[in-house]
């Protein structure tokens, strides 16, 4: 029995200690960032590399919000992430409520084309996705940035997923007492379903928070650039601003680890849901 | 009674009258208002070269009531391709914009752009050009952007690093066997704990399609070319081809005076001793560093080479009236008081003969004895071929020199390959 138990006790260290080893990898270069955001210009890179600045500067979060709009790329991004999950949200639990629950003709064949569109890689639809926009006349719009990202198949294939998984039971249970199909999904289905939210809305969030690509092409004016693009334009050709480029990216990484902290709880626990059922 | 309504009425007529006099005016000056063309212009320079550039759009804006330039930094290079592209591909092109050396024939080949002949005789015209300046613009025989700035590769070294190992800090290696020689002497584990921390020589060995410039120009020295003579071909897996891919593969591995993992910034904070790099860097690096800096001419081989870098200003097809406009603002940008004016403030190689010959410019070579090094060099300047198959053939050799470089493939066999991959692209 205590050889037993002290031999899970030393796996559970060894694996501890492994976990440990990569968390702290993966928090290195936020470290590097948070460090860096607070030096001088030219103790970013010196001979021999120094994790800490020599004294606290200002300088780069006060140049990055000075030297460009900042805030204003920042309003945008929020504008656009704030539009792009609440209606993706709506319009995945919806069509993934109907995958998974409606009987209607075709509806297999929609869902496997769902799926197939899941396959097409970003850079392949681009360019028809520009040429539409543009028709549309929504270049360099809210509707431009938006419009693409308000209906997704990834979204509507993760809620129908978790609708499948949940006990048909309790549904009938609630027509059999006369509520409407949009009533059950609206009052019984969906306060269950917290966890598959708060995934795909933090999905949603980060996905077009970090989106670089669409932002740059669709955006002509200055007025409409998002956080994203807005640091990549820091990027200069010879000697970036470092300390500035740093505190931008602090300043854009905040609201993304603020919303995963606020969705934690739930995220962990529809992860450990998708563990135990598929 | 009656006088009182002629009275009125004739109070009425004096109203409408000056109602429609002013709306008469209004449209006047609503017709100037809209005489006036705008004209987008995406660009990508940065730091003080775009504040430079920038002033000058505000200056040609002023000086030209009837034009308005909504002038657009679009990012890098990469960042602003990539913008251009999609922008082309879905009929909506900014009217001008500035395009790095390689671009032009890529842009060319979707039919976007205007070629210059239709705005000028080209032949009277670039008449005052260097030929190296058209060069780089040139296709087919034909030019087809506008010539904006030109920088030329060219050496860094610091010379503090020089003194230290015995080495004079004014003979800088001329050739490739002294380069050797010198970077041998430069690379140093200077604290004792094993590892080197001073390299002897860098330069950028990645394969992207920018960075691939920088082996091109090895290729060149060693005698070597990427297409055969009339472009059917490409011709880089020659004798020439390989002895330029073993230098690099003997520098990095054999003689170990370059980093495959170079420190960021490694020149500039001592580091690195030699520093390949482009002209139009010397003054923002002269003014970063804080050691004695040196700038020289690309150690030479069997060729003194060195490779063209910069940009022209392309003119996109939309309406004739924007078009007149945009060629109204290229023009002006490379005339020769502006081109003077960009070259002594930015340090990029004049593209003019008379700026060349100007006693203002004469003046300022005098000033500034790095930039004589620049223009001593510049006769021996090559450009990349401004061919439509460059952008795939040049990324096709970049890739064959990194799986020699870093991971042992056989030079000749990587070369072999890359050669029939590339010619695929060659129609």
């Amino acid at each position: 029995m205590n050889f037993l138990r002290l031999r899970t006790n030393i796996t559970r260290t060894i694996l501890y200690v492994i976990l440990l080893a990569l968390a702290i990898s993966m928090l290195l270069p936020f470290a590097w960032m948070l460090l860096s955001s607070f030096k001088a210009e030219d103790e970013v890179f010196t001979y021999d590399m120094n994790w800490l600045p020599s004294r606290i500067e200002f300088s780069g979060y006060y140049r990055a919000l000075t030297l460009q709009p900042f805030l204003m790329y920042g309003m945008n991004s929020i504008v656009v992430s704030a539009i792009v999950t609440t209606v993706q949200v709506a319009t995945a639990t919806l069509a993934g409520y109907a995958f998974a629950r409606l009987d209607f003709p075709g509806r297999n064949v929609i869902f496997l084309i769902y799926l197939s569109a899941m396959m097409i890689p970003v850079q392949a639809t681009i360019i028809p996705a520009f040429i539409l926009i543009n028709r549309m006349g929504f270049l360099d719009s809210y509707q431009g940035l938006t419009l693409p990202f308000l209906a997704t198949p990834f979204g509507a294939f993760l809620m129908r997923q978790f609708f499948l998984s949940m006990p048909k039971s309790l549904e009938e249970a609630a027509i059999i007492d006369g509520c409407s199909r949009f009533g059950v999904l609206l009052k019984v289905v969906l306060p269950l379903s917290k966890p598959a939210l708060a995934t795909l809305g933090l999905f949603t969030f980060m996905g077009v928070w970090n989106d670089f690509m669409w932002p740059m092409i669709i955006t002509t004016t200055a007025e409409m650039r998002t956080l994203q693009v807005g640091l990549a334009l820091m990027r200069t050709d010879l000697y970036p601003d470092w300390p500035m480029m740093m505190a931008a990216s602090v300043m854009a990484t905040l609201p993304v680890i603020l919303a995963f902290l606020s969705a934690q709880k739930q995220f962990i626990q529809s992860l450990a849901f998708t563990g135990v059922k598929y | 009674m009656t006088k009182d309504k002629t009275e009125r009425g004739y109070i009425v007529r004096k109203k409408v009258l000056l109602l429609t006099l002013m709306f008469v005016l209004v449209f006047a000056i609503g017709s100037v208002a809209t005489a006036q063309v705008t004209i987008d212009y995406w660009h990508y320079l940065s730091g003080d070269n775009s504040q430079i550039h920038e002033a000058k759009v505000a200056e040609f804006n002023r000086l030209h009531p009837d034009i308005h330039v909504e002038v657009l930094y679009t990012g890098n290079q990469f960042a602003t391709r990539d913008k251009l592209m999609v922008a082309v591909a879905g009929g909506q092109p900014p009217h001008v914009a500035l395009m790095d050396q390689f671009w032009p024939p890529m842009m060319v080949a979707t039919g976007a752009m205007v070629p210059l002949k239709d705005f000028v005789d080209t032949d009277e015209y670039f008449e005052d050009f260097t030929s190296i300046s058209l060069d780089t613009v040139t296709i087919d025989g034909e030019q087809w952007t506008m010539p904006f700035s030109m920088s030329n590769q060219i050496l860094f070294y610091n010379k503090d690093m020089f003194r230290e190992v015995g080495l004079d800090p004014e003979k800088p290696p001329a050739t490739w066997d002294e380069l050797v020689e010198y970077g041998k002497l430069l690379t140093r584990d200077v604290d004792g704990d094993g590892q080197i921390d001073e390299w002897g020589v860098n330069f950028t060995t990645r394969a992207n399609i920018g960075a691939v410039y920088g082996f091109i120009t090895f290729l060149w020295q060693a005698g070597g070319e990427i297409y055969n003579e009339d472009f059917t071909a490409t011709a880089f897996n020659d004798e020439a081809a390989v002895e330029a891919v073993n230098f690099w593969i003997d520098l990095a591995h054999n003689h170990k005076i370059l980093t495959l993992s170079p420190p960021q910034e490694g020149f500039e904070v001592g580091r690195i001793a030699m520093q390949y790099s482009s002209t139009s860097g010397i003054a923002r690096t002269a003014e970063k560093v804080d050691f004695d800096f040196g700038v020289a001419p690309l150690p030479a081989h069997k060729e003194m080479v060195t490779g063209v870098g910069g940009s022209s200003m392309g003119i996109f097809r939309t309406t004739p009236e924007k078009e007149a406009a945009a060629w109204t603002f290229v023009e002006w940008m490379a005339n020769e008081e502006n081109n003077l004016e960009w070259s002594m403030a930015t340090g990029y190689t004049p593209l003019r003969k008379s700026v060349l010959a100007s006693d203002e410019y004469n003046q300022y070579l005098e000033e500034n004895p790095f930039i004589q090094t620049v223009i001593k060099q510049a006769q021996y300047a090559r450009a990349r071929p401004n061919v439509v198959s460059y952008a795939d053939v040049s990324r096709v050799l970049g890739i064959a020199v990194e799986e020699a470089l870093f991971a042992n493939v056989h030079p000749q066999q990587t070369l072999d390959n890359a050669v029939v991959e590339a010619n695929g692209f060659i129609f």
